[in-house]
């Protein structure tokens, strides 16, 4: 079946137009787990426990922006692959008058000790706010438990671990990791009102970017139509942008 | 900071490269194509205006020389104008080369501008804020010579004719320290693209000149190659971590290779240095195409090549080594009077450096102050590099390390080909094309590259040993544009091979910009964190400093007492904001360079007891104190000070989180 120069035109300005609109919308759109704090590296982790319904860790924290998950370190002390259902739940204060928000996840036996595992919270927790959370161990649970903890960590300098919920040694801390569940059009809104300078190197970025794009496009797509061209200058950098997405968040 | 400041200091500092344009119009009569005439403009124009600056300090009063040397160019700059309205240099690049090559020079002055201004307000990257900006300061409000920041009753036997021209441009415009520095960091970064572009177009064509500038620009150490096996999940079970910028070291350990793309943040002086030196290539090359101009043309190209070497003095012997090159070309070809010229330009370029005041003629006609730098022959380092600092990507890189203790590796170590596999490939393909197909305009480029490489295993600086390691970065550098040059003779092969030798080319380029390209995504995550919690009170601190007489001169509590502490964030990086936006020196000495070992005694008594005599020998009128910081010591010292009536408040910033004391010692009391 031969292929008319016009079909064929038409068929790759359709084509680009498609991945343009879809490589963008996807990349600006999905909502993406964009991580609010860090996690203490692996060096400075250390193992607290056992853990379990009576032995209860808490731990005291302040949200520096909205969290919508929140990740944690727990070892299952059973053969690999044992599990045991956990549950995290956030409270207004550690005297627990008022719960703000529930999860539950279930971590796995796995070599290398402490897992992360992800808490999505039924509710999201405002920022700048202090809370107090707790995991709750069930009482039929067969396996010794750990949770993973760290050390004069100055990230969370007035945060406070708790045991039994007893304050801990003042210096240690459960090491957790907040998330925000945003588009990245909602993202980079928060990001230009509380970091322009980051905001505007994205853009100018984007727009040197865009220039190439162009440029390249005007080079390789001569002979079709300014149309043709502009689809296939959006489209080039909303792929990357896509890929660079889906290869740091999924 | 204003955006209007901000156009101005570009403004002024866009006058030389005007000047430029209109300096090579008058000795490249014949040239009619704008890329070029635009291309070598800024660096010849850098070069000229940096060594006229230079010389008219030396024997003029500060403000006459600064005044008369942006006359001169300004008017330069006006007639480049009227003559550029009247000629019509002709712009005979496609439309889509033209914007493909815009967007990417418009994303190589993002990510200088990126670095650059994340090295001052987001922490410290190297020497850029505390030491060199300071010096820019200080030469801003003082007098010349310039006083050390550090040591402000003797000259700092340092490279200081870059921070002259920011300097300038604070005096004549009135801009302040960031915006002045950024304008000429960013001009000077957009006229080495420019006049590599130029200088290697001139002889072969764009595409040849697009090719080795990019190389230039972008090349860095392999480490992309490790990215997939990068470490994250030590750090964070988010990949998009490093995307946030949340955890620095994350993100600088990734971007921070020793490529080109650091330089303005880490040294401002060799990015303008570099620049004069494109500028001084660019003339070398018409001057040995045959130009009619030649003793102009010579001298201008000794010009740019003394402004180089006062803006950074290890750039050096690498141009002399290429003009050596070139001089036995010309007389292999027996083409003795080019070969002459160019010895000729080589012999001018050292004696012009020496007229200005600085490292160089401190080595060549010693000084009473200081130990000047001082270099030693040693062979049996031979086809060695150095590793501190340099071979690793970036000092606090969690992916990329070499092993403890080792300080020297060879060539051929494991790590140097994993880091810079695409150096040998460089080498090895101009190698090739030299030989086989007779590409001997490759030589000097090859050569200048290998120069650099070879530099830090015949000699060592007596001095500061990891300063020798100046020159394997200059070297990737310069490795990156002989790949460029390869890459593109492998793009315009004919024959039935045209295709392999296209990938080849096309993986070289992969290679030598891969890490750049792939730290795009993350130049946002390195504005975001910030060691400076206190950051507009130590503006306000810098300004309440600023607006008193010059001459100041601080105790700062808590602080710095040596040149490691004041490289790093600690202390809330105060230190870098009171000797650099606030001009005020911090008496402590801060290296051999100056008299550090006398300050650094006296400085580290005035620190731990506020002993009146030290404090009165280091002449210290000012205490700067961020009581959040305080060590219980330090508060009772502080509050026995007070009560003894030797300190007096006179600022307080807005939430309190810095004072400043006056101290009032025998003399002033």
């Amino acid at each position: 079946m031969n292929t008319s120069p016009a079909r064929f035109h038409a068929l790759a300005l359709v084509g680009v137009w498609f991945l343009s609109v879809l490589s963008w919308a996807t990349a600006l759109l999905l909502p993406l787990d964009w991580p609010v704090s860090s996690m203490p590296a692996r060096s400075a982790l250390i193992a607290i426990g056992p853990v379990s319904e009576f032995v209860v860790p808490g731990q005291s924290f302040g949200t520096p922006e909205a969290v919508s998950a929140i990740d944690v370190l727990i070892r299952v002390g059973g053969p690999f692959g044992a599990s045991t259902p956990v549950g995290m739940a956030v409270y207004e204060d550690v005297e627990r008058t008022s719960l703000v928000a529930r999860s539950a996840a279930e971590p796995v036996s796995v070599p290398a000790g402490l897992a992360v595992v992800r808490f999505d919270l039924d509710t999201p927790i405002d920022g700048n706010r202090r809370f107090y959370l707790e995991l709750e161990i069930p009482p039929d649970n067969p396996w010794p438990i750990f949770v993973g903890g760290t050390r004069d960590d100055p990230q969370r300098a007035g945060d406070r671990l708790f045991l039994e919920r007893r304050p801990g040694w003042s210096d240690q801390d459960l090491a957790y990791q907040f998330f925000r569940r945003q588009t990245g059009v909602e993202r980079f809104i928060h990001t230009a009102s509380v970091r322009p300078e980051m905001a505007w190197t994205i853009v100018l970025s984007l727009v040197a970017v865009l220039g190439m794009s162009a440029g390249l496009s005007l080079l390789a797509l001569r002979n079709h139509g300014w149309i043709t061209i502009t689809g296939s200058a959006v489209a080039l950098p909303g792929l990357a942008l896509l890929a660079l997405l889906v290869w740091l968040f999924l | 900071m204003s955006l209007i400041d901000l156009i101005l200091a570009f403004v002024l500092a866009g006058v030389p490269w005007l000047a430029g344009v209109r300096l090579v119009m008058w000795l490249a009569p014949g040239e009619p194509r704008l890329p070029i005439l635009l291309g070598a403009g800024g660096g010849v124009g850098i070069g000229a205006f940096l060594l006229a600056l230079m010389t008219s300090l030396r024997f003029l009063p500060v403000e006459i020389a600064v005044r008369g040397v942006f006359i001169l160019f300004v008017a330069l700059a006006i007639w480049a104008a009227v003559e550029l309205r009247r000629r019509r240099p002709l712009w005979d690049i496609s439309s889509g080369w033209s914007i493909l090559v815009f967007g990417f020079l418009g994303l190589v002055v993002v990510g200088a501008a990126m670095n650059f201004a994340s090295g001052v307000w987001n922490g410290a990257t190297h020497e850029n804020l505390a030491v060199r900006m300071a010096m820019t300061a200080h030469m801003a409000a003082g007098d010349w010579p310039p006083a050390d920041p550090y040591a402000p009753g003797v000259e700092r036997l340092y490279r200081y004719t870059a921070q002259a021209w920011g300097a300038s441009v604070m005096r004549i415009g009135g801009v302040g320290l960031f915006e002045a520095v950024l304008a000429i960091t960013i001009t000077s970064v957009v006229a080495i693209f420019g006049g590599i572009f130029a200088t290697v177009a001139s002889f072969r064509n764009y595409l040849f000149g697009l090719f080795a500038a990019a190389g230039f620009v972008t090349a860095a150490h392999a480490s992309f190659l490790g990215l997939w096996r990068a470490p994250i999940g030590e750090y964070s079970a988010s990949r998009g971590e490093i995307l946030a910028g949340l955890d620095r070291e994350l993100v600088q350990g990734f971007t921070g290779s020793h490529g080109f793309a650091l330089l303005p943040g880490n040294d401002f002086t060799n990015v303008v240095a570099i620049a004069a030196g494109f500028g001084g290539a660019f003339l070398t090359v018409q001057l040995l195409r045959g130009s009619s101009a030649r003793i102009p043309l010579a001298a201008l190209a000794a010009v740019c090549l003394g402004a180089m070497a006062a803006a950074a003095e290890q750039t050096l012997p690498i141009a002399l080594a290429t003009l050596v090159i070139l001089a036995l070309g010309c007389a292999v070809r027996r083409d003795w009077r080019a070969a002459l010229t160019v010895a000729l330009i080589a012999v001018a370029g050292v004696a012009l450096a020496l007229v200005t005041q600085g490292s160089l003629s401190a080595i060549a006609f010693g000084s009473e102050v200081g130990s000047r730098a001082s270099f030693g022959f040693t062979p049996e380092n031979f086809l060695t590099l150095p590793t501190d600092a340099m071979l690793y990507s970036a000092r606090t890189s969690p992916f990329f390390t070499v092993p403890a203790g080792q300080v020297r590796v060879g060539f051929f170590n494991p790590i140097v080909l994993k880091e810079l596999p695409w150096v040998f490939l460089a080498f090895g393909l101009g190698a090739y094309f030299v030989f086989r197909a007779r590409r001997f305009y490759l030589v000097p480029f090859l050569g200048m590259a290998l120069t650099a490489f070879l530099i830090p295993g015949l000699f060592t600086d007596r001095v500061y040993p990891i300063n020798i390691a100046r020159f394997t970065s200059v070297g990737v550098y310069l490795a990156g544009l002989a790949a460029g040059l390869v890459a593109a003779e492998l793009w315009t092969r004919s024959g039935r091979f045209r295709p392999a030798y296209r990938a080849v080319g096309v993986t070289l380029m992969i290679l030598v910009m891969g890490s750049w390209v792939a730290s795009v995504p993350l130049w946002p995550a390195r504005l975001y964190d910030t060691a400076n919690v206190s950051l507009a009170e130590d503006l306000e601190v810098a300004a309440f400093l600023r607006d008193g007489l010059y001459g100041r001169r601080a105790l700062v509590l808590p602080g710095p007492t040596t040149l490691a502490g004041v490289i790093t964030d600690d202390w809330e990086g105060q230190h870098k904001f009171v000797v650099a936006f606030g001009a005020t020196s911090i008496p402590f000495g801060l290296d051999a360079y100056s008299g550090g070992g006398w300050y650094g005694a006296h400085y580290r008594r005035a620190y731990d007891t506020l002993d009146p005599e030290a404090m009165q020998a280091l002449g210290i009128d000012t205490v700067v104190v961020a009581p959040q910081l305080l060590s219980a010591d330090q508060v009772e010292m502080l509050t026995r000070a007070r009560g003894d009536d030797r300190l007096v408040l006179d600022f307080v910033s807005s939430d309190g989180a810095r004072f400043v004391y006056t101290y009032l010692s025998d003399d002033n009391d």
